[in-house]
């Protein structure tokens, strides 16, 4: 991680050569500080919720729950995404928690890439950044959960058990009362994401204040360029999901299956979430799953564009 | 350890968002949010404080128990002090990481996005076309001048609304605006402010063009009131696009205000 630090800089200080004078380090200095105190309350959510699913819920509730067949669980569990009304930093503990209770990792995996980008809040701030595009709204609902079901059908299909490392989490002690070990679990995994989300929060900033606006514009015109380009657009800038469309209404010069395909990969793939992921399932299931997803992000936001918008 | 580091960011995060510095991160209705995160982060951080001493007291009793035990009937080397130890939460390395934020708001303390974000915009203003067509339609005008005085306040996102949607409404009207000076492409200065809808993550500057001759001592984010006259939109020098324009009358130098984003 330090190594992609120090390259960014480089590279940074070789396209901005001006770059550690005043105001380009105040603007990241503002930037990372908004993402992590933004991402907070969320992170905070998310472990506590971990944390009860990890000790008050009993795993006979999600046997119960969830049909058996993986095949099944996958679209179940990628639909009851829409309950969790948080960003991506609360769906990475709670998935890491489900699949320490048993839950198939494809139908947690289809939960963590739904939850942030299909929840109620996402799809009232999606319609209200974008009141000439109400159609917006649906295409953005489609996509995402097409994107979490035939993510979770990919991992049945091809995943393997090794790559996932789930870290291990010290043993409560016996005699512990269950609101203690809840607490103990919350504070672990908010120790524990929390670092990471410094990691995805200061390269978020990084590139939020490197990334010149000037070169999005110049491809604006591009059709296929313009999606891939908001594409990466999505992954670097790491913007929670619950404001990317407020941006995403923002660049006006682009199509709207270019500004769809944002928001369908923001929420799914970005540097934050990249890092959380590594740090709650291992850096061998992040080197993988990412890439994969943002793949599978573009596809599903491209042909839902050409069908909805 | 790394039960301080938690108790610093929450406590941290508590004094930025019960004063007004949270301001210039988020967007001001985050508050209550930020302030029950910060509680929740100091009680955790309590309460694994406490229970790492209550922890400690009753492994050093129970070494004590066990070591005296053993005295009198020595036992197998297997329990006692390596099962405790086992107990211990062993925090990640990772956690330390949390300090950077609240050494950058302790020791850098950043104030908001100002003239450098502004600047980097490369694009008209977003504006909805709901948005132009509810103007162009709208019969009570820009409404009443602000009591007593002969302008009206505007955002600088509605000035660059009715300035496109319905410019007629401007007609022998005053107006005042308020934002901070970003040095033009080309030569000039824009009054600006940025629009965030949750953090400054997602800043939207927007920018008029002040058409009036510039002071010497006009410096980027000096932030001023400026009242002045509707005039017809200009083309962004290298962009080629319309941007909003304001002929000035007055221009006053003001103090940044608490929360300098627009809604």
């Amino acid at each position: 991680m330090l190594g992609i630090v120090v390259a960014l800089v480089l590279v940074g200080r070789y396209v901005v050569p001006d770059l550690f004078d005043g105001p380009v380090l105040a603007a990241w200095s503002t930037v990372f500080v908004a993402v992590c105190l933004q991402a907070l309350p969320f992170l905070v959510l998310g472990v506590l919720l971990s944390g009860a699913i990890a000790t008050l819920v009993p795993a006979s509730f999600f046997t119960r729950a969830l049909p058996s067949r993986p095949q099944l669980a996958v679209p179940v569990a990628g639909a009851a995404g829409v309950v969790l009304p948080g960003c991506e930093c609360a769906s990475v503990p709670v998935a890491g928690s489900l699949v320490r209770r048993g839950v198939s990792p494809a139908a947690a995996l289809a939960f963590l890439l739904s939850a942030p980008a299909i929840n109620p809040i996402v799809l009232v701030a999606t319609a209200v950044a974008f009141p000439d595009d109400p159609e917006m709204v649906a295409a953005r609902f489609v996509a995402s959960l097409l994107v979490a079901v035939l993510m979770g059908w990919l991992w049945h299909a091809l995943g393997r058990d090794d790559w996932l490392v789930l870290r291990h989490r010290p043993e409560v002690p016996t005699g512990t009362g269950r609101w203690a070990a809840l607490l103990s679990s919350a504070r672990h995994d908010l120790l524990h994401a929390g670092g990471f989300l410094v990691v995805g929060g200061a390269t978020a900033a990084t590139l939020n204040v490197l990334v010149p606006r000037s070169w999005l514009e110049a491809v604006a015109d591009h059709s296929v360029l313009a999606v891939l380009v908001l594409a990466v657009l999505a992954v670097v800038l790491a913007i929670c999901s619950e404001a990317d469309a407020f941006v995403a209404a923002g660049l006006t010069s682009f199509s709207l299956t270019a500004r769809l395909t944002f928001l369908v990969v923001g929420p799914a793939v970005d540097v934050k979430l990249i890092a959380l992921q590594a740090g709650t399932f291992g850096p061998r299931f992040a080197l993988r799953f990412a890439p994969a997803t943002f793949v599978v992000a573009v596809l599903c936001a491209l042909a839902v564009g050409w069908a909805l918008l | 350890m790394q039960h301080l580091v938690l108790l610093l960011l929450g406590a941290v995060t508590l004094s930025v968002s019960l004063g007004q510095d949270y301001l210039s991160y988020v967007k001001g209705g985050y508050r209550p949010v930020l302030v029950v995160a910060g509680a929740l982060v100091v009680l955790l951080a309590l309460h694994g404080l406490l229970r790492g001493s209550s922890e400690r007291v009753y492994h050093r009793l129970g070494g004590l128990l066990y070591d005296s035990a053993r005295s009198r009937a020595p036992q197998p080397r297997r329990g006692g002090r390596d099962e405790h130890d086992h107990q211990h939460e062993h925090a990640p390395r990772v956690a330390w990481l949390l300090l950077a934020p609240v050494a950058v708001l302790l020791v850098v303390a950043p104030s908001a996005l100002g003239a450098f974000t502004a600047a980097r915009q490369a694009a008209p203003a977003p504006v909805a076309e709901t948005a132009l067509a509810q103007v162009a339609t709208n019969v009570t005008g820009l409404g009443p001048d602000d009591e007593g005085r002969p302008y009206r306040t505007m955002a600088l996102m509605a000035y660059a609304i009715w300035s496109r949607g319905n410019p007629d409404a401007f007609e022998g009207r005053q107006v005042r605006l308020e934002g901070f000076l970003t040095p033009r492409a080309g030569g000039g200065w824009y009054v600006s402010r940025i629009l965030i809808s949750c953090c400054a993550a997602d800043a939207i500057p927007v920018s008029v063009v002040l058409d009036g001759p510039a002071t010497e001592d006009w410096q980027a984010d000096q932030w001023v009131e400026v009242i002045g006259h509707w005039a017809p939109p200009q083309l962004h020098p290298t962009g080629g696009y319309p941007e909003a324009v304001i002929t000035v009358d007055e221009v006053t130098p003001t103090d940044r205000p608490a929360d300098s984003y627009e809604d």
